[in-house]
């Protein structure tokens, strides 16, 4: 994930887009920085149901040496490529965290208040953002 | 030739008048919800305030007046698709009107051995019902499928139908497509080959076109009243008299009974009645009825004439469009589905929206469509009597920017 932006550098990205046009422009770029979904992932284990674009999203976790807790590494795919920009954007935030850290972060104010992307977020129970976010939630509960 | 009153009608649905991200409202989402005029609107806000009361039961004043609305709804549906008012069952969508037939119908008059015609263009409405009850009744489903260019094999329903077949179950008006299905030939072969029932969903179809029950030789004709500038939680459950006399109540409970008692069988009331168990949905009927009012007033023809005029300009317009791909027949009433080149039909609505273009996108419910064009998803716009040249100029600009944007 080294080639994800870092949370400032999204709000000061975010922030320097003077209309909807640029911002949504910077989400569909940011989509591009998702490594390959690996092939052995791509089942309906990971898909997110209910999305009205096929999305999978994955957690994997390694043992930190001489720590009880995990590294994670998270794997994202969608047909959509402002979901798929969303997907970076969220894992972004996740970045270089343990696995108890990302079962704790709620990222969804960061994402409402300071990126507003409130619109893409609050859509209705087939579009939601916010299923993504349970996903990595509970895969990371799950992984503990 | 009458000229079409467009400007009057868009007066008369106060919502398009609304501004979306700071443009003027494009509503091309009809075939989900249509638009309400403000006589469905103030007639309702005015039964609240003015005439409420339940309804069949009370003495008083008010509770009469009611009746006598719900009723007079119910004469006017029946006047507007040719039935009689014993043939009208007040139910809250399509989709429970579908679910009634399974439930009543399909439980009692259906047996092992026997088995259902559906096609491939059905949205899920018309489907998952006739799946439950034939793995209930361990009967077999069987479809019409579709052809490249969205319509049906008609050709495959004589190999299909026996006197085996209980029913055939069948939209109007494809809601992805907006394909008319042929109802006059597939009735006809249907009861050549069959002593069949006939289901026809219309969900979308009696919006668009003129429906006679009695010339189309229906068993059923079921629609929503939300998607014909009506209220939602309202729809209706056309039947034949004589096949709804047999068919036994499904939801049962209070206001449809003869008589109850504790130690004997229950008797219940004629049908219609014997379906609107429990308190119906009175200002949804009253609204109802002042939508079938204003369609009336308009004119179905006129409607349907100017539709199709718009429809051709859509259609030639969208064209025009690079890379938009438009699925279904060349002949189609108010839908059109497309996809905007390689890009998601998600991204393409969002951005759409952004615009004040409101278009719907997705499988429709109607997933099976979307496996035999093999996409994920399509781009629906949705034509309605109140829809103008402007707003699908606004959707052809709106497509022109978004796929500036996705190709960046």
């Amino acid at each position: 994930m080294i080639n994800f932006p870092t949370k400032n550098q999204l709000l000061q990205n975010f922030l320097s887009c003077i209309n909807w046009e640029e911002k949504y422009i910077y989400i569909i770029d940011l989509g591009k920085l998702l490594p390959a979904f690996p092939e052995n992932m791509r089942t309906q284990k990971y898909l997110i149901s209910g999305c009205q674009s096929q999305t999978w999203i994955a957690l994997t976790t390694t043992s930190i040496m001489s720590s009880h807790d995990k590294s994670i590494k998270l794997y994202g795919y969608s047909d959509s490529s402002i979901v798929k920009g969303i997907i970076t954007i969220i894992f972004s935030l996740y970045q270089g965290l343990s696995l108890q850290e990302v079962a704790n972060l709620d990222v969804k104010p960061f994402l409402i208040n300071q990126l507003q992307l409130k619109q893409n977020l609050s859509m209705s129970r087939s579009q939601g953002i916010h299923l993504i976010l349970d996903s990595i939630q509970s895969q990371a509960k799950c992984s503990m | 030739m009458i000229i079409y009153p467009i400007e009057k009608i868009r007066s008369d649905f106060p919502i398009l008048n609304r501004m979306i991200n700071k443009y003027p409202l494009t509503y091309l989402d009809s075939a989900a919800s249509a638009q309400k005029p403000n006589i469905v609107i103030d007639s309702q806000t005015h039964y609240y305030r003015n005439e409420y009361a339940a309804v069949h039961r009370g003495i008083h004043t008010l509770s009469t007046e009611s009746t006598n609305q719900m009723e007079t709804v119910r004469l006017r549906i029946a006047n507007f698709i040719n039935a009689s008012k014993e043939e009208i069952v007040f139910v809250k969508s399509t989709t429970e009107a579908i679910n009634l037939i399974a439930n009543s119908w399909g439980h009692n008059f259906v047996n092992y051995g026997d088995n259902i015609i559906i096609s491939e263009m059905e949205h899920h409405a018309n489907i998952i019902p006739w799946q439950v009850l034939s793995k209930h009744k361990n009967i077999v489903l069987h479809y019409i499928p579709l052809t490249p260019n969205g319509t049906l094999d008609i050709s495959r329903l004589s190999e299909l139908i026996d006197n085996r077949t209980r029913l055939l179950s069948i939209s109007h008006i494809s809601n992805v497509l907006g394909t008319i299905n042929p109802l006059t030939e597939i009735i006809s072969i249907a009861r050549k080959k069959s002593d069949t029932l006939i289901l026809i969903d219309g969900a979308q179809g009696i919006v668009h076109q003129l429906v006679d029950v009695q010339k189309l030789d229906c068993d059923f004709y079921v629609f929503s009243g939300h998607k014909i500038y009506g209220p939602s939680g309202i729809g209706i459950m056309y039947g034949k008299k004589e096949l709804l006399q047999k068919m036994p109540p499904w939801i049962v409970g209070g206001g449809i009974v003869r008589n109850v008692s504790l130690i004997q069988d229950t008797t219940f009331i004629d049908s219609p009645l014997k379906f609107e168990s429990g308190s119906p949905n009175i200002s949804g009927i009253i609204g109802l009825g002042n939508a079938i009012e204003y369609i009336n007033t308009i004119g179905v023809d006129n409607i349907y004439n100017y539709e199709d005029q718009l429809m051709r300009y859509a259609i030639d317009t969208l064209k025009k469009i690079p890379n938009l791909v438009l699925y279904g027949p060349s002949t189609r009433v108010g839908i059109i589905a497309f996809n905007l080149g390689i890009h998601h039909s998600y991204d393409v609505g969002m951005l759409l929206n952004q615009y004040g273009v409101a278009i719907r996108t997705g499988h429709h419910c109607a997933i099976p469509i979307m496996n035999y064009f093999k996409v994920p998803g399509m781009c629906r716009a949705s034509l309605a009597m109140y829809t103008n040249k402007e707003d699908i100029d606004r959707l052809a600009h709106g497509l022109i920017k978004v796929q500036h944007l996705l190709n960046q």
